[in-house]
């Protein structure tokens, strides 16, 4: 297998972008992230484009075929990916996986949604549709409810508190607050939060993400060529995609999802690290006990010890294991399509040494993508050469 | 109150036990997965309350919805009523109620 390189990087502004439509999006984030590789569209040799629910949103399929084409580029093989809210994150793993079998040299990976011209009551049932529609949904289950049911176990199974979860919300509402792109750029407080109207109790708003508009791309380049474009290539050293049940009935323990853990074993077991090598991470913090579960699976800390280890400081900026310096989907917001590869653009500028709120020193990234009630999980570890 | 069984799937070669009718079973892929009534009683796994309902169940809420845990074994979410001047705990025993359009319905016992 080859290695492969990321040369360049894009990102719209995530929030409510009126007027802005799904293929634009989409197009400002493939643009930028060529620009910055300096690649010609002539150049790329095939294109993945992850997206969740356009259809219902916005009425609009087809879309890597239509983004593929205005950009310029030329009867290249172009493919929708659909894994919930991991959908670029395995669009980033298939562009992988197609340069690393030798059968391209230079691919486009990107993903987008447009959430916010939909009325509510259609997304919260768009977003319901990555949950299992025969079993639990009918039931009226929502995801927020997934992940209420999810944290009230959590505090019982570890005595994890409720302050401790909110803590997940402080610091990335924070890091959030320097974030230009963020959603949100406000700091909260615990007090707001523990305040915040309950919406699945003991989910509060303020342990939500907001429903946002956004696009996110990358280059993906042969390693052995990336030096051609760029003379700081990140490359991506593990990559790990794996499956867990839809429904928590079918969840052997409601606090972990099998399927990140697994796929975070792949990408250490290929990237030959182990968690404490990691010096920065993006991890899928869809709601608060979320990111406290993923720091968990991923083997930051042992399951039960999430909760104490946000409240110390440990995921913090200036923390052992800083995680989302980005602000997290709790601050940028969740454009579910986009949100895989926006976290891949948060790492790739850590490990240039150009993000916000830059880790010192940063070598080694990684990225966690989780999909529907943890459904789909991909890992990917980066790392500056 | 009445009682009720609540009809589950097990696998005639290996005994494990499904929520859903299954043409294999998971585990061991035999094509003998039978209809069984199980007792309807367990423990409450988890739970939540729905204040925010999908466009189809509004004007429902308040509701509640849980994972339970069966005495036979089988992991189960459904809705769950708990009387007026009753608060659920996790760990409290639950008995399946009634089959409704959109699944079961358990109670606190
Ligand atoms: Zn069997």
């Amino acid at each position: 297998m080859r290695r492969v390189s990321v040369i360049g990087i894009g990102c719209t502004p995530f929030g409510k972008q009126n007027g802005i439509g799904i293929i634009d999006l989409a197009l400002h984030a493939c643009r930028e992230a060529m620009d910055d590789a300096h690649l010609p569209g002539s150049r790329v040799e095939a294109f993945y484009l992850g997206n969740f629910v356009s259809e219902t949103l916005v009425r609009q399929g087809s879309l890597a075929p239509i983004v593929a084409y205005r950009l310029g580029l030329g009867p290249i093989p172009c493919t929708r990916v659909e894994g919930a809210c991991a959908s670029s994150g395995i669009a980033f793993r298939h562009g992988v996986l197609l340069i690393a079998s030798g059968l391209c040299d230079m691919v486009l990976v990107a993903g987008v949604e447009k959430m916010t011209s939909a009325d509510t009551g259609i997304v919260t049932e768009a977003l319901a549709s990555a949950g299992d529609a025969d079993s639990e949904m009918r039931l009226g289950l929502t995801f927020p409810g997934t992940f209420g049911i999810i944290m009230r176990r959590h505090m019982h199974q570890y005595g994890t508190t409720r302050e401790q979860v909110a803590m997940v919300s402080v610091k990335n509402r924070s890091n959030g607050s320097t974030n230009p792109k963020a959603h949100f750029q406000e700091p909260v407080t615990i007090e707001e939060i523990l305040e915040s109207r309950l919406i699945c109790d003991p989910l509060r708003l303020y342990d939500c993400t907001p429903i946002s508009d956004g696009a996110a791309a990358a280059v993906l380049c042969a390693a052995d060529l990336a030096t051609e474009f760029t003379d700081r290539p990140i490359d991506v050293i593990g990559s790990g995609h794996a499956t867990g049940p839809a429904t928590l009935f079918e969840m052997a323990d409601l606090t972990t999802f099998e399927a990140s853990v697994a796929a975070g074993q792949q990408a250490y077991r290929e990237a030959g690290l182990a968690p404490n090598d990691i010096d920065v991470a993006e991890v899928h913090d869809c709601f608060t006990i979320a990111e406290i579960a993923a720091i968990e699976d991923l083997g930051f800390v042992e399951k039960g010890e999430g909760g104490p280890a946000v409240a110390d400081g440990l995921t913090a900026l200036g923390g052992r294991l800083p995680t989302n310096p980005s602000g997290g989907l709790l601050s940028k917001g969740h454009p579910v399509g986009a949100t895989g590869l926006a976290q891949i653009y948060e790492i790739v500028a850590q490990l240039r040494g150009e993000a916000i709120n830059q880790v010192k020193d940063a070598e080694i990234g990684l990225a966690h993508n989780l999909g529907g009630t943890g459904a789909v999980s991909t890992v990917h570890i980066l790392k500056r050469r | 109150m009445r009682m009720a069984a609540f009809e589950a799937f097990a696998c005639d070669r290996c005994k494990c036990l499904a929520v859903r009718p299954l043409s294999r079973c998971r585990r061991c892929e035999a094509s003998t997965v039978l209809s069984t009534n199980l007792s309807g009683r367990g423990t409450l796994t988890s739970f939540t309350t729905i204040r925010v309902p999908p466009t189809v169940f509004l004007g429902q809420e308040p509701y509640d919805i849980a994972v339970i845990d069966l005495d036979e074994g089988l992991r189960v979410t459904a809705r769950l009523t708990v009387p007026e001047e009753r608060e659920a705990m996790i760990g409290d025993p639950v008995i399946f109620h009634e089959m409704r359009p959109y699944g079961p319905v358990f109670r606190l016992v």
